[in-house]
């Protein structure tokens, strides 16, 4: 099955665009990597924080939650790297196990959102007509407030926790990718190799399922690489507002608005949360843009 | 304690009569021996330094009110800046019920007469030149100035200052109760003398009106003539209009009022008192914590009450800021939920409570142990009553003879951006999760914080615990305690955000408002104050609060009030030229 699929979409594509060369998905990380340091820097940054995201709770030397008043605002040392926090606790452990919180959340709400949004912008764009102009309707209602306004307003009606911080940020996301899906679906359900599957008797389904949809990967991945900085940045940013993580959680956003109290005496409390945090950014903004160039048949022959 | 104990007495005669001790020293002493007011009335007039802080390093030469200040190098920066931690909404001074809003008052609004330097129970003219009452406390006499005029310029004589309580007592609003209590009926309870005296009749012997008649909160004169000019068919007392704009018989006098934002006055050319130091006071809202303390360290600000006691402590070292420090009478307390939680797990939770870190390393020291909701400033407290302390095996014990079982969750619920009870509420948290009871921490908005405290939501739907504190508008503990804890004050009522309701105290509460004298509010007091802490506990009562006024080292004649807490005597303050 699998060779038949790609039998029947990548002629048309690769005629297109590509010189008709065999590529191992080893080879393509290589050329990605080689494209630019920064990639690579990118890369790295990543795979470092989704390591703490699975084991960055165990790794931590202390306990992140259970306050020691006796060592509050201690100032790094080999023993507390990063120091400690106001009520003792060593900032360092909080933001190896923050990592799941801020960056697993950033995940879970994405994950929902390009679900969600390319669900509906499949159906938009292949369907058309009066489905269509409902659905975009749709999003435009949400796309037609400031992203992070909205996200305040749901989560503060909902009550403050994490997991309305999820859905908060979800019903952010979803409207820009199902704006992304339906446009390439509209540009690829015109195509040659789209027709030939129609004209061979496809179902609208398979159609959809094999032809149309990976063909919109490439879009979606660059567009998801760039928005889990965001993601990070927003669920932080909720946090840090009061409207997310509650306390004790050692999220970076909550860290951070702790701190901030506590900054002209304790630079070290708001310092390390914020560079992780800008770390983190970083890394999936390189990856994001290396792959957007890479992935764009303009600009990566330059 | 005994509360005879006559070497100690005598002590503390001597360290008064030789001016050792300060006047607050002695009150709070005094009171730990059980001495009756008059004792420690006396035992003040033998203390020879009266109104000096002895914790300010150098508010010295305080300037008596009307005393022409002589051979003092005045600074020609005659503009004062103070910093606020918020927006004041409401500037209606018969109507706000506001520490920031009464910091402001006492600008450009008078009361009759006010609390005299630290005391709590000595007054001194404001408004009122001078006043006298009867043996039995039922006619109170105050004598206006003949030269007193409002800042519209209409003259503020004795029917002036009638008709102005009449539209506080009659409007009803925010702090009434500080003055109806006294006076339920305006129209003949008040009586017009002549144009300079004015006489105030009680229906009983009111040996705390004078008090109450000198809280900030309320019995401040607004101009008569500026409400006929606004009142409307639909608002009578002009509300909507005072509430936006100032006319009275202050020192200062409005020029930009930007409720949150500032707040300018300039000095009132007719005022009728002591020609006050400064031209300008400028009030700036300024909500985040590090701006306050950026703008105290750069000399942009000369004045802020409102520093987190972590950054007291660093200010404390820098030579260009004086932090004048001074015993309240406010205590906070969290408030725990009289219809979710039973008596025993009351208890239990007053045992939870991390007393000792909360005072050392969260509020570094700016708040002592209480054991109550009165503070051993106020007139009642009763040092013999026991305070808690943590015991988390007893807290275990009680709280599974309540019915609470391993892994019950609780809600606390606190004010968002409040980082001081932020680290209280983890504290507290983590010691219960020492005994398996979950503690879920709740951020709300301030706004809707007040909004779920003070409104009618029904007990079931609030939170197990909220935070919280209060010290009295007047040195009196029925004052302290009755919004807070009397079952008429339950929701939209009052304070009485978590329904405190127990019939014993209601019943006592009742005897001690009419208590005729001090022995029987101490006694009264001391009953309330064992239920609420121990038999029947309303809330955790863990602090007795410290405060401190962050100041320019050139600023002189602060004197701060255990009272009047975070508000400021500018009428009095000067700077000098260093």
């Amino acid at each position: 099955m699998e060779r038949t699929t790609t039998a029947t979409t990548r002629p048309v594509a690769v005629l297109l665009e590509r010189p008709p060369r065999q590529r191992t998905l080893s080879s393509t990380v290589i050329e990605f990597l080689r494209h630019s340091p920064l990639n690579l820097l990118g890369v790295v940054l990543i795979a470092l924080f989704l390591f703490l995201v699975v084991f960055g709770s165990v790794l931590a030397p202390h306990d992140p939650i259970q306050p020691n008043v006796a060592l509050k605002l201690q100032p790094p040392s080999p023993t507390y790297w990063f120091g400690t926090d106001e009520l003792g606790r060593d900032v360092f452990s909080r933001v190896l196990s923050g990592a799941k919180y801020s960056l697993g959340i950033a995940f879970i709400i994405l994950s929902i959102a390009v679900v969600v949004g390319t669900l509906v912008g499949l159906i938009a764009g292949y369907v058309g007509g009066l489905v269509d102009e409902l659905l975009m309707r749709l999003t435009d209602l949400f796309l037609a407030f400031p992203a992070l306004v909205l996200a305040m307003a749901i989560a503060a009606t909902l009550g403050r926790n994490l997991q309305n911080t999820v859905i908060a940020l979800t019903v952010v996301y979803w409207p820009w990718y199902a704006r992304l899906v339906r446009g390439q679906v509209l540009w690829l359900k015109e195509r040659e190799f789209i027709e030939a599957a129609r004209a061979i008797g496809a179902s609208p389904w398979r159609i959809v399922g094999r032809h149309i949809l990976p063909n919109t990967l490439a879009v979606i991945i660059v567009q998801l690489t760039l928005d889990v900085g965001y993601a990070v940045l927003a669920t932080s940013g909720l946090s840090f507002l009061g409207l997310g993580a509650q306390p004790p959680t050692p999220e970076w956003g909550t860290m951070i608005a702790g701190a901030r109290t506590f900054f002209r005496d304790a630079w070290w409390y708001m310092t390390f949360p914020g560079l992780t945090l800008t770390l983190t950014v970083l890394g999936f903004n390189l990856l994001g843009d290396g792959l957007r160039d890479f992935l764009d048949p303009r600009t990566r022959r330059r | 304690m005994d509360l005879r104990r006559p070497e100690e007495s005598l002590a503390l005669l001597l360290a008064a009569r030789s001016g050792r001790l300060t006047r607050r020293q002695i009150l709070s002493r005094g009171l730990a021996l059980g001495l009756s007011t008059p004792t420690i009335l006396a035992l003040l007039a033998a203390c020879s330094r009266g109104g000096e802080t002895p914790t300010a390093p150098a508010p010295a030469a305080t300037p008596q009110p009307g005393q022409t200040p002589t051979g003092r190098r005045e600074s020609t920066n005659r503009e004062f800046v103070v910093l606020f931690i918020g927006g004041v909404p409401d500037l209606d001074p018969q109507s706000a019920y506001d520490n920031q809003a009464s910091a402001l008052f006492l600008a450009c609004y008078e009361m009759l007469i006010k609390l005299k330097g630290e005391s709590t129970f000595d007054y001194e003219p404001m408004l009122a030149r001078e006043w006298l009452h009867n043996d039995n406390f039922t006619e109170f006499t105050f004598k206006l100035p003949p030269n007193a005029v409002f800042h519209d310029g209409s003259p503020c004589d004795a029917d002036a200052v009638k008709r102005s309580f009449t539209r506080f007592l009659k409007m009803g609003r925010g702090p009434v109760n500080v003055i109806s209590r006294f006076v339920e009926d305006p129209d003949q309870q008040i009586q017009v003398v002549d144009t300079t005296t004015i006489k105030f009749v009680m229906t009983k012997p009111q040996p705390l009106f004078l008090a109450a008649m000198a809280s900030e909160y309320g019995p401040l004169i607004v101009s008569p003539k500026a409400w006929d000019e606004h009142k409307t068919a639909d608002d009578e007392f002009a509300h909507d209009w005072f509430s936006q704009n100032i006319v009275g018989t202050g020192p200062y006098k409005p020029v930009e009022l930007l409720q949150q934002e500032r707040f300018v006055f300039e000095r009132f050319e007719q005022y009728h008192g002591e020609r006050p130091f400064f031209d300008r006071i400028i009030a700036r809202v300024v909500p985040e914590d590090a701006t306050r303390r950026q703008l105290m360290e750069t000399g942009e600000a000369h004045a802020c009450a409102y520093i987190n006691p972590e950054d007291l402590l660093a200010m404390k070292q820098n030579p260009n800021l004086q932090i004048v420090e001074y015993d309240t009478t406010e205590v906070d307390w969290i408030r725990m939920n009289y219809a979710r939680l039973n008596a025993k797990a009351r208890q239990g939770f007053c045992y939870a409570w991390p007393y000792q870190e909360v005072i050392e390393k969260v509020l570094r020291g700016y708040a002592k142990p209480i054991n109550g909701p009165i503070a051993d400033t106020v007139i009642g407290y009763d040092p013999s009553i026991p305070t808690y302390t943590t015991d988390v095996q007893k807290a275990k014990q009680l709280l599974s003879e309540a019915g609470i079982k391993e892994g019950d969750t609780f809600t606390y619920m606190y004010s968002s951006g409040d980082q001081t009870d932020a680290a209280m509420a983890q504290l507290f948290q983590a010691n219960l999760a020492q005994i398996g009871i979950r503690l879920e921490l709740q951020q709300v908005e301030r706004a809707a914080l007040l909004e779920l405290a003070y409104g009618d939501t029904p007990p079931e739907q609030r939170p197990h615990f909220m935070s919280g504190g209060w010290w009295p508008d007047y040195n009196d503990s029925w004052n302290q305690i009755y919004p807070n804890y009397h079952s008429d004050s339950v929701g939209s009522k009052g304070s009485n955000a978590m329904f405190y309701q127990n019939p014993e105290v209601d019943r006592l509460m009742n005897q001690l408002k009419d208590a005729a004298t001090e022995d029987e509010i101490r006694r009264l007091t001391g009953q309330i104050v064992r239920i609420l802490t121990w038999d029947d506990p309303a809330a955790i009562f863990y602090a007795q609060i410290k405060k401190a006024t962050v100041l320019q080292k050139d600023i002189r004649g602060y004197v701060p009030n255990p009272i009047y807490i975070n508000s400021y005597n500018f009428w009095a303050m000067w700077r000098e030229a260093l």
